[in-house]
Order: structure tokens, then C-alpha cells, then sequence
């Protein structure tokens, strides 16, 4: 049954994962270098110490669906156990995505924060 | 993984099929899966367990691998669509550069090529509107004209209205047939009223012609019961500019030469009777009495609308059994010779129009023939100049299609511009076509810019650039084409160079040929125009004018008030200095006139159905320099008291009373072979006059004419006659006719003042119109072949530059250079003249009909545009052979 990536990323989105979320976190992954899919699942897992459930095949169309808005660049290599997998890296725009999507998610953060550590009855 | 390798762009991406697309997507995600197993098992899981965990953790795999696989199916299809899309803008952008270096070359392309689509776009427009849509009606091709046939002649468009209704009651093929019949009225109050044309219709005028009324309803069959109250309905344009478009108009009353009409509706703007030239102003309902319907010399248009599916078998079936029937039952009705015709709008109103114009778009087809070879012709000499850029491209590894479609891709770029060009033209030229075709029936409305040209104007534009683009495209890269690069462009095609010098001799032989065929066809209508010009039609142009009146108040129906008019004008006319002498005549010479049947009297068989008629004052024939042979001149005293005296022609005289004077015999006027039931005053005749052309210039052999008086002549003839004074101002003469007719009657609308001269002219509009539109294209036709000429020549001189250096270093004199250029550069020319003189002896045929004093095989025309186009190649070819012969031998010499 076809359906827009955008809605099966928001389906598979887990529990603590925001819609978009999951594209910042790779674009922001991939800003170390270039990664074949697991390799950025196992680089979230390891920098959040598992606390994040992700499904873990919901990256796959988020990948490709950045890859044909250009913020990403893929080509088939080689890993260095001489396995055949397709890496992905970030393009010039996909870099400038990041940076955007970075502003953004700092200006949400902030404005969460202001909300959630308000005191009642002000003004 | 190699940084080095990121860096290796994907420059040669390889079309991926589904199946490695598929692949690739389940690789990657087998990969996926493949790694956690053994991320999983070395953490200690089994490799079951760990299989199932990896698949949990992935999720739901199948819907995954689906929607990843459409993705990147629909990413390759968007990129494989934006190659392409890349590809054909880069094609135009190279295209557009190349172009761009040599904006003369894309000029002359642009230029030629739009002169000759053009030319065939405007007359292809013409014959479009007048033959194929002529109508603005629904259906149109079923609405036929009723008509009526005399032996071979060519079927006139009306009918008796006896015949009329006969066949309107009994038919079986006409879904409605109808009729009309115009009159002219004064709207509104009696002497303040404006002039109005009107039309009485009979009850399915509007069902024929399949239009509905704007407001309100048409006429409606209680409309022609006896004692219904009159009704009228109103045209568009009166209702729009004496009514200011006044919806509540429905209903209202309206005074028509005094009677008081109730506006029952009004007709759309796009209501348009073809043979009515202005706009009905108002249509009334036309109930014919039985008087009507006896009278046999009275014309009535019939138009019918066909059924649907009837053949034009079944209608000619249907029409004869009819006639027979009529016949039957009205025998005194049908003469001998008498037929009826079903006819076309255009076999009425437009035949001869039609022929003209399907010979135009011959001609024109032509011209865009040579303009084609003539573009083929610059287009490849610019491929030659260019054989070592192609050489360049596909050393590097461009194909040789891929060099053809870069010729095409420029092509293109042109004949896209020369589309634009050429319907930019066409339109303009058209307002040219309706100028040069005025008086004749080519209506403003039917040349509209339609949709349907453009099409077809931009399929034909395009297709010709690009069947030349292909064709030079492919030539110009023939084997060995590479060469080029090695040595000069001289050297590498000595052979190659003179096979194309001889395809290009082929171009040029070719439009030689074609421009001979235009240049006959001109030469033949130009020679028959000045014949046409040469024949004397017998009355005087030279200081004549004439004042046509139209529209007379209502009650010049009364003989006395319209004769009592006459009588004031020419007294004023007479009076007035400057003019010599003035006259009165109820048709003017090369208009269109009256004819009735005469018979002699006692001589039932000495009788014809169609006599010319003439009403004239006496003292016309005087001022018109047409000479009484016999007999005297009408008199001042034959007058409608005294008998009847009638003049004949020569011609008539000697068809009706042969070896004998006619003088004293009677002729019976409007009777065909006596009429027993009538009894017309027999007239005199009195004397002979000399024959004329004054029908037509061009007509064969002067009509038997007979001609009297116009106070004499009786009837609804004319209830008011054209004024005619000599004068040697035509300044004077215009001002006295003006000043005379509206001293004599104020209500008079102002006369339509013509110089005899231009009466002339304008009577050979049709043959003007033909014969300057060949001529353009015969002009057209020969630039182009001399352009071409031209062009042929100076790239062979250009390319043997070194060979006359050396020729000259010989001791060959500079006279011999240029008899040898000119020699070669007018071979092919005059090759193809003799091609086209044989293609013109056959061709000129059609024009025929068009021809007026000269065969279509007229030699002496034939010998001078012979001569015309050879001399034209000639010196086409002279200016490139005079640069050969100054080449300084020894520099040429010194450049290899």
C-alpha cells in the first residue's frame, strides 16, 4: 500500500523520538563522516547509552527520502571487513540543513524550557 | 574506505534497471540486519535468537523494503526525466551560441524561411475561411443554395418565387428551405427617418441557417398568418447603435416607412446573411401573395438546410423528380433550357475566388519549395565551413548522430522563429489580401487569425527545418568528414568539395526550375492585365464621374416624383460651369446590370430570355462617346406620354433582323417568345448603337443590348438612376454632383462619387489581385534563386582560391577567370531553367481560365522571363567572379 515517507517516518517514530527528530540526528551523525545505515544506528545507540528506542528500519526510507532532496550523497562501498554497503554522506546543502534544523531545534528547546520552568500566576 | 574515493563523482551514471534497483534496496537492508546478527551473536545470543531480534528491532521489514524500493524507483525515474530535460536545454543552449557567432546566417534562415511559410500561411488562411469554414453557422457544410440553371450557363444562385415555394412544400431533403428577399426603408418618423436595409425572410431563415435570436424570439409561424399584428426583429448592429443595446427593447414599438412594427426579438452579432454584404438591419416576416408566386423574372434566394445523412445523390434525385413535377403541374412556368441546381456557398458567391486561391496556394507551395532549398543551400555551406568543428566534436568522441542532432537542435531554434515570424506576416499580409481583394467577396470577418493556421503553420515550419537539418545534417557528415582535422580544409576535400559543390548545384538548379515556373505564371497574368488594360470598351473614361444614389426616400416608388428629381439634377448639373455635359443611367458601364427577355413582335421565335437593358437620358450616349449608327439618338421628347422607342445594338440587329434595318421595327420588352397572357407595349426602335464592353472588359463578344429611355423604362427598375457629368476637374465634377443631387432632394443620402477610371479599375480587381500576387511570389522566387546563385558561386571561388592563383600564374587573363566562374556558377541555373520551362509548358495550364489575350503557352512570355532568370544568374554569379579574377596570383600561391 503506498503511502508518503513522511507519514511511515512519523508511524515508526518511537516513544521520546519527535517527528524530524530522526532526520536531524542522522544529518548530525553523518557530520563526523560518511556511514553506512547501521553504522549510524550503532553511533546513536552508542552516544545516547541505549536510551533511545528507535525502530530501526524507519531509517531506511528517511535516508533515501534525504538523499533525493539532495542532503545527502550515497555510493556503494566497501567496510573495512571488505563488506559490500552503501554509505551515505553529507552533501554541501545537507550541511547547511543541519545547520538550520540545529537553529531551530535550539529555539524549540529554549522556548520548551521557558514554558516548562515558568512559575503560575506571573505578570 | 578511501576519502580519495568520495571525490569520484558519479560522471557517467549507467541507467539502472528495476531489477538492480530492487537489488541494491534488499542488499542494503540484508546488510542491515546481517550486521546486528553478528553484533548480537557476539554478545552471546544464538544465531536464531539473534536473527529474530535483529528482525524485531527492525520492525515491520516487508512494508519497509516496499516503500524504500518505490522511492528509489521514483528518485530514478525524476533523475533519468532530468537527464533528459538537461540534455535537450544543453543542445539548445550550444545551439543557441552557435547561432548567436553567426546572427546574418540565422537572419537569412529566419527571413527565407518565414517569407515562404508565410506566403503560404496567408493565402492557405484565405481559401480556409472562404472555402472550408465560409459559414458561421452550425453544420454549415449542410446549408445549400436553391438555384437556377440555363442550359450550360453556370447556375445562377436565386429561383423564381413560385419555384421557391414549390419546392419548400414538396421536397424530401431539406430539414427547412427558406428565402429572402432585402428592401431598403426609412426607420422612424418619415422625414427625419434614417435610411435602413432591411430583409423580408420567410418563416425558417433562422432554422436554416441554425441561429437563435440574441433577445426575445424570432419569427414564428403566427407571425405570417393574415391580420397577425407586424412584428419585427432587429439586427445587432442597429440595435446596438440606434437602441444602445437596450435589453428592454422586446416588445417595444418601431416606425418603418410609417408603419408601426412591435420588436418581437434580436439577432446575434455573428447573424450574417453571406450575400447581403452589410448587416441586416431588420428582418420582417415575407408571406408571398399568389401574384408572387406567377412571377417568373422576379429572384428569390433559397437556402436550405439539408438533412442529416442525405447524399448529394439523394438530393440531386430528389431535386430532378421535383423540377418534374413542377414542370407538370406549371407548365407555363419553366422555359427551355430552364433546370434547378443545389449549389454550395462557395460554387455561388465564391468560385471564381476559390480557383484563384487554389492556384495562389500552388504558387505559394512553390515558393515554399524554394525556400527550402534555398535555406538547404546556406545551412550546408555553413555545415561545410563548419566540417572542422565537427571534426573537433567527434574526435572527442561525439557520434555522428550526435552531430546531426545539434544541426537539428539549431534548426529547430529557427523554425521556431519563423513560425513567430511567419504568423506575425501572415496576419499582416492578410489585411494586404483583403486591400488588394476589395470589392471582390473577401469579407474582413473571414480573415480572422484562426487557431487552426498557426497550427498548421508552425507543423509546416518545423517540419521543413527539420527535415533540412536532417538531410544537410546527414550529407554534411558522410564519410570521411573526420578528415578534416588532418590537413587543410582544401586539401582533405578536393574530392569531397566538389561533390558537395555539385549537391549544392543540384539546390540551386532546383530553385532555378521552380522560379522559372513562378516567373511563367507572372509573366502570363501581367501580360493579360495589360491586355486587359488595352481593350477599349467602347464609352468614354477620360473626365467622366459618376454619382451612384442608394437608399431613396419612400416615395420615389411613384415614377412622377423619382422622374421630377431626375429632370432637377441634371438641370442643376448643366448649369453649373466646368461641366461639359451630364446624363442620367439606370446601370453604370462594368456594373452589374439588368437583362429581361425580348422578343420581336409577329416573331414569337425571334426572341432571347437574357437581352442587356439599358435606361439611360437622352444626350448619355453623347457624352459617353458611344456612337448611333443608325437611326437618331432617344430624344428629350420620349417621354412616358409618347410611344416607346427603344435603341439596339449592332450585335442585336444583326442576331434579329439579319441584312435588313431594324428601324421601325417593334420589340416586345420583358416577353420571352411573345407572352399571350401579357400585353407590354410594343417599342419602337428607333436607332443602332455601337456594341460595347460594358459588362465586362474581358467579355468575349459584345452582349446584344438594347437601350432606352430612362423615363420610358417603366417599373421598379431603378427608382433612382446614377448621375454621369463630363467635366476636365473632377474636383468640379464631384462638388456639382454632390451640390445638385442634394439641392434637388435634401433627404437624398450623399451620392457615391467614382471617377469613370476607377469604375475601370476597380472592375479588374479580381485580375490585379491574381496578377500581383504572382508577381510577389515570382519576385520572391527570384531573389531567393539569385541568393542562392550567388552563394554557390562565391564558396567555389573561395575554396579554389589558390587553384585561379595558379590558373593566372599560367598567363590566364583576368576575362577568362571571370567567363570561367560565371560559366560554372550559371550552369546549374540554367539547367534548371530548362527543367522548369518544360514544368511551366505543363503547369500554366490552370491558369487558363485566368488568361486574357495570351495562351497559357505564350512564347514571347515564356522567352522573356526565360531571359529575365538567366540574366539574373548571370549576374549573381559575375560579382564573385570579378573578386576570383583580382586574386593576386602570387600571394594565393604563397598561402598553400
Amino acid at each position: 500500500m503506498p503511502r508518503s515517507a513522511s507519514e511511515s517516518t512519523q508511524q515508526s517514530s518511537d516513544v521520546g523520538l519527535l517527528r524530524g527528530t530522526l532526520d536531524l540526528f542522522v544529518l548530525k551523525t553523518l557530520s563526523w563522516g560518511p556511514m553506512h545505515g547501521l553504522a549510524i544506528l550503532q553511533w546513536i545507540e552508542r552516544v545516547t547509552k541505549q536510551r533511545l528506542q528507535i525502530e530501526e528500519g524507519a531509517l531506511y526510507p528517511a535516508l533515501h527520502r534525504m538523499e533525493e532532496k539532495g542532503w545527502l550523497e550515497a555510493e556503494w562501498g566497501h567496510t573495512d571487513a571488505g563488506r559490500r554497503a552503501k554509505f551515505y554522506r553529507l552533501s554541501p546543502v545537507g550541511r547547511r540543513q543541519l545547520t538550520a534544523e540545529l537553529a531551530r531545534w535550539n529555539q524549540y528547546a529554549e522556548a520548551a524550557a521557558l514554558i516548562l520552568e515558568a512559575r503560575g500566576g506571573s505578570t | 574506505m578511501s576519502p580519495a574515493r568520495w571525490n569520484l563523482r558519479r560522471v557517467f551514471r549507467l541507467p539502472s534497471t528495476r531489477r538492480r534497483l530492487h537489488d541494491d534496496v534488499e542488499a542494503e537492508l540484508a546488510f542491515h540486519l546481517e550486521g546486528r546478527v553478528e553484533e548480537l551473536m557476539r554478545d552471546g545470543w544464538t544465531r536464531e535468537e539473534a536473527e529474530r531480534e535483529a528482525r524485531r528491532r527492525f520492525g515491520d521489514y516487508a512494508r519497509i523494503e516496499l516503500e524504500v524500493e518505490r522511492m528509489t524507483l521514483e528518485s530514478e525515474r525524476r533523475r533519468t526525466m532530468r537527464d533528459r530535460v538537461d540534455g535537450v536545454m544543453a543542445d539548445v543552449r550550444y545551439a543557441s551560441r552557435s547561432l548567436a557567432r553567426q546572427p546574418v546566417f540565422a537572419a537569412v534562415v529566419i527571413v527565407t524561411l518565414t517569407l515562404g511559410v508565410g506566403a503560404a500561411a496567408a493565402i492557405f488562411h484565405a481559401l480556409d475561411r472562404v472555402v472550408l469554414h465560409p459559414l458561421p453557422y452550425p453544420d454549415a457544410e449542410r446549408i445549400v443554395y436553391l438555384g437556377t440553371r440555363w442550359g450550360k450557363e453556370r447556375p445562377i444562385g436565386a429561383v423564381p418565387p413560385g419555384r421557391f415555394q414549390f419546392f419548400h412544400d414538396n421536397n424530401r431533403v431539406f430539414e427547412a428551405l427558406a428565402t429572402l428577399r432585402t428592401f431598403n426603408a426609412q426607420l422612424g418618423d418619415d422625414d427625419s427617418g434614417t435610411p435602413v436595409e432591411g430583409a423580408r425572410v420567410s418563416e425558417d431563415l433562422l432554422k436554416v441557417l441554425g441561429a437563435k435570436p440574441l433577445l426575445g424570439r424570432g419569427l414564428v409561424s403566427r407571425d405570417y398568418e393574415p391580420g397577425a399584428p407586424p412584428v419585427a426583429v432587429l439586427g445587432h448592429a442597429l440595435w446596438a447603435t440606434r437602441f444602445g443595446a437596450d435589453s428592454g427593447i422586446v416588445g417595444r414599438a418601431i416606425r418603418l416607412d410609417g408603419r408601426l412594427y412591435s420588436v418581437a426579438g434580436v439577432l446575434p452579432a455573428s447573424f450574417e446573411v453571406v450575400e447581403v454584404q452589410s448587416p441586416l438591419a431588420v428582418v420582417l416576416p415575407l408571406v408571398l401573395s399568389s401574384s408572387d408566386l406567377e412571377d417568373r423574372g422576379a429572384n428569390y434566394t433559397a437556402i436550405g438546410r439539408l438533412r442529416r445523412g442525405v447524399t448529394d445523390a439523394q438530393v440531386g434525385e430528389d431535386v430532378a423528380s421535383m423540377f418534374g413535377a413542377y414542370r407538370r403541374q406549371f407548365p407555363e412556368r419553366v422555359e427551355k433550357d430552364d433546370g434547378v441546381a443545389v449549389m454550395t456557398y462557395e460554387q455561388i458567391f465564391a468560385a471564381d475566388l476559390v480557383s484563384q486561391l487554389w492556384i495562389m496556394l500552388g504558387a505559394t507551395l512553390f515558393v515554399f519549395l524554394l525556400a527550402c532549398a534555398n535555406v538547404a543551400n546556406i545551412v550546408y555551406a555553413r555545415a561545410l565551413t563548419r566540417r572542422r568543428e565537427f571534426a573537433v566534436r567527434a574526435a572527442l568522441g561525439a557520434g555522428r548522430s550526435r552531430i546531426v542532432r545539434q544541426v537539428l537542435m539549431e534548426m529547430l531554434l529557427l523554425g521556431v522563429a519563423s513560425t513567430i515570424a511567419a504568423t506575425a506576416a501572415s496576419l499582416a499580409s492578410v489585411r494586404g489580401l483583403v486591400a488588394l481583394a476589395r470589392g471582390a467577396l473577401l469579407r474582413e470577418s473571414q480573415l480572422r487569425l484562426d487557431p487552426r493556421v498557426v497550427v498548421v503553420t508552425t507543423i509546416v515550419a518545423v517540419a521543413a527545418s527539420l527535415v533540412i537539418g536532417l538531410v544537410v545534417g546527414l550529407a554534411a557528415t558522410r564519410a570521411g568528414y573526420t578528415r578534416s582535422l588532418v590537413g587543410s580544409a582544401r586539401t582533405s576535400g578536393l574530392g569531397g568539395s566538389s561533390a558537395h559543390r555539385g549537391a549544392r548545384g543540384v539546390l540551386v538548379g532546383l530553385e532555378s526550375a521552380l522560379a522559372m515556373v513562378l516567373l511563367a505564371g507572372a509573366g502570363l497574368l501581367i501580360s493579360s492585365f495589360l491586355n486587359v488594360l488595352r481593350v477599349d470598351g467602347g464609352f468614354r473614361r477620360e473626365g467622366i464621374y459618376t454619382a451612384s444614389l442608394s437608399r431613396p426616400p419612400r416615395d420615389y416608388s411613384n415614377a412622377e416624383v423619382s422622374r421630377r428629381f431626375e429632370q432637377r439634377v441634371l438641370e442643376r448639373l448643366r448649369a453649373t460651369p466646368g461641366v461639359i455635359s451630364a446624363g442620367a443611367t439606370a446601370t453604370l458601364p462594368l456594373r452589374r446590370g439588368w437583362n429581361l427577355p425580348t422578343t420581336v413582335q409577329g416573331h414569337n421565335d425571334l426572341s432571347e430570355g437574357a437581352t442587356e437593358f439599358r435606361a439611360v437620358s437622352p444626350g448619355y450616349l453623347g457624352m459617353m462617346d458611344i456612337p448611333i449608327l443608325a437611326g437618331r439618338d432617344l430624344a428629350e421628347t420620349d417621354v412616358a406620354a409618347n410611344p416607346p422607342v427603344v435603341l439596339v445594338s449592332e450585335a442585336y440587329a444583326k442576331r434579329f433582323f439579319p441584312g435588313a434595318s431594324p428601324i421601325g421595327q417593334r420589340v416586345l420588352v420583358g416577353c420571352y417568345k411573345g407572352c399571350p397572357d401579357r400585353h407590354p407595349t410594343p417599342m419602337e426602335v428607333v436607332g443602332v448603337v455601337r456594341d460595347l464592353r460594358d459588362a465586362s472588359l474581358e467579355q468575349a463578344r459584345p452582349r446584344r443590348t438594347i437601350w432606352v429611355s430612362w423615363v420610358q423604362a417603366g417599373g421598379d427598375m431603378s427608382r433612382v438612376p446614377a448621375f454621369v457629368v463630363r467635366a476636365s476637374d473632377p474636383g468640379v465634377a464631384s462638388s456639382a454632383l454632390r451640390r445638385a443631387i442634394a439641392e434637388a432632394d435634401p433627404r437624398m443620402t450623399p451620392p457615391d462619387i467614382m471617377a469613370m477610371s476607377d469604375i475601370v479599375s476597380a472592375s479588374l480587381s479580381w485580375r490585379r489581385f491574381s496578377m500581383v500576387l504572382m508577381a510577389c511570389f515570382a519576385g520572391l522566387a527570384l531573389a531567393l534563386t539569385c541568393v542562392g546563385i550567388y552563394g554557390v558561386a562565391a564558396y567555389a571561388v573561395s575554396q579554389r582560391v589558390q587553384e585561379i592563383g595558379l590558373r593566372m600564374a599560367l598567363g590566364a587573363r583576368p576575362a577568362s577567370v571571370v567567363a570561367l566562374v560565371v560559366r560554372q556558377g550559371t550552369t546549374p541555373a540554367a539547367l534548371g531553367l530548362i527543367v522548369g520551362l518544360g514544368l511551366a509548358l505543363y503547369l500554366t495550364r490552370v491558369l487558363s481560365k485566368l488568361l486574357f489575350g495570351v495562351g497559357p503557352r505564350d512564347p514571347l512570355s515564356f522567352a522573356t522571363v526565360a531571359l529575365v532568370l538567366l540574366g539574373v544568374a548571370v549576374a549573381a554569379s559575375y560579382l564573385p567572379a570579378r573578386r576570383a579574377a583580382r586574386v593576386d596570383p602570387a600571394g594565393a600561391l604563397r598561402a598553400e
